[in-house]
């Protein structure tokens, strides 16, 4: 413990005026309170709360929480134990006693966790509230990459492009082209396990089903390919505009009625 | 060139592309509420088991899906089923089934996009699950036709009583259908291939 911090605490003991800490919001070294030391000063004991040293809960209510839950939390402990130190040193404490160990037992009891979650502390070392009026805690950040259900984000594999230079519908057909057939041409894992499937002549969502990548993946994979020469892309054909032609559609319906 | 056989079989021993003749694929949409058996009737004709790929919803696809419900959620997978049929040494048909939930829309421009049709799957106890893909092929002019699944072969309603119930046109062929039968789904795709060139036909004319 650096004598800093006992001076420090040992001001809250000595001088301490419960009114007028409540008129004040229960802010803890408010202007009524301030020892004149610089801001950054006050700042090192930052690190402490993160790590979770000795008070971590008193240092961590400096108004990171809504008005209401500090106002209950240091309301309903303080009024009645404040006055009794002893009692706290005696018990909880007995070989360390000092007033940080005393402020400890004050607020580090079952209504702790109204000061906020450890983690929103962390994480709001920049912008810390010392000063600031409290704010409710902001919700985490949901990560990303829990979302997509896969340990590497899925465009990794096209250098984070997600469009083609090819307009590749789903049922598009891909087959192997001249170049791809020497597989050793093919540099990325991905292009060469393509070149193998489309050996025989298969649709971009069929690549994407056995390489288990998803279909935008496969198309810029694919679009990048034919542009070596890797693979063939069929051209759809027999479309007009966006449906299919009158031929097409008899070709299909007869093939159909074949089955 | 001898070797046309592009194809499918995939068990032929394929020799160099050159010259092979370009093979075209086809796509149908089978579409319905979820557990309706989009995926049994893929299977019931797929020469394949059916594959199921994935999309990931990224921020282009935004515009699209209905993200205010979840606005910090940046990407979501998005998996659906699809089978292939050969209907010729030149010509694949693949049988795509839609991601059941609705709020997927992105997925289903991508699937409707140079599609023949549609088949909606219906089942009658649960006919409002078919309203969200009926709304969307309407509005997108793609042709489609309405199969009612036969669960265990009970009909609950009447054909006629569906086709009111769904609101749909009178030019829309309403079909019964066993998802589980290859026979019973092939006559499904024959009625909406006819109808897709009928609503050509008529297209064309005006």
């Amino acid at each position: 413990m650096s004598p800093e911090r006992a001076r420090r605490g040992e001001r809250v003991g000595d001088r301490f005026d419960y009114r007028r800490w409540a008129a004040d919001g229960f802010h803890l070294y408010d202007d009524g309170y301030d020892d004149g030391r610089p801001e950054d000063e006050r700042d090192e004991y930052l690190p402490n709360v993160v790590t979770g040293d000795s008070d971590p809960v008193l240092d961590r209510s400096s108004g990171d929480q809504p008005p209401d839950a500090g106002e209950r939390g240091h309301g309903e402990m303080a009024d009645g134990e404040f006055y009794e130190p002893a009692d706290h040193a005696g018990s909880d404490i007995p070989n360390r006693f000092d007033i940080s160990g005393y402020r400890n037992g004050l607020f580090g009891g079952p209504g702790a966790d109204l000061f906020g979650e450890p983690g929103l502390v962390a994480g709001d070392r920049a912008s810390s509230a010392w000063q600031r009026p409290p704010v409710p805690p902001q919700p985490p950040a949901p990560d990303p990459v829990t979302e997509t259900g896969s340990l590497v984000r899925p465009y990794t594999r096209t250098g984070g492009r997600t469009r083609s230079d090819y307009d590749l519908a789903i049922e598009a057909l891909v087959s192997t082209g001249d170049r791809g057939w020497d597989v050793e041409d093919a540099l990325l894992p991905e292009h060469r396990s393509i070149c193998e499937l489309c050996m025989d002549t298969r649709s971009v969502a069929e690549v994407a089903a056995h390489l288990r990548l998803p279909l935008g993946v496969v198309r810029v994979l694919i679009g990048d390919m034919a542009g070596m020469g890797l693979v063939v892309i069929h051209s759809s054909g027999m479309v007009i505009g966006d449906r299919p032609s009158m031929d097409f559609l008899e070709r299909v319906l007869s093939g159909l009625r074949r089955l | 060139m001898v070797f046309g056989g592009s194809s499918s079989r995939g068990s032929v021993p394929q020799p160099a592309p050159n010259g092979r003749k370009a093979t075209t694929s086809a796509k149908i949409v089978v579409a319905g509420g979820f557990g309706v058996g989009k995926t049994t009737l893929v299977g019931s004709v797929s020469e394949i088991v059916p594959l199921t790929t994935e999309a990931v919803m990224t921020d282009a696809s935004i515009g699209h899906d209905d993200l205010s419900a979840t606005p910090n959620k940046t990407t979501t997978t998005v998996a659906m089923d699809f089978g292939r049929l050969s209907l010729d040494s030149d010509l694949i048909l693949y049988l795509f089934g839609t991601p059941g939930q609705h709020r997927f829309w992105f997925m289903w421009d991508d699937l409707v996009r140079g599609a023949i049709g549609a088949v909606v799957l219906v089942d009658t106890r649960r006919l409002a699950d078919a309203f969200a893909a009926i709304d969307f092929f309407d509005d997108r002019r793609l042709p489609y036709i309405v199969a009612i699944n036969r669960f265990e072969g009970v009909l609950h309603h009447r054909v006629n009583d569906v086709r009111e119930a769904l609101t749909i046109d009178q030019g829309v062929p309403v079909v019964t259908c066993d998802a589980r039968n290859r026979e019973s789904t092939k006559q499904s795709l024959i009625t909406l291939v006819e109808h897709a060139m009928r609503q050509q036909r008529s297209t064309v004319r005006v």
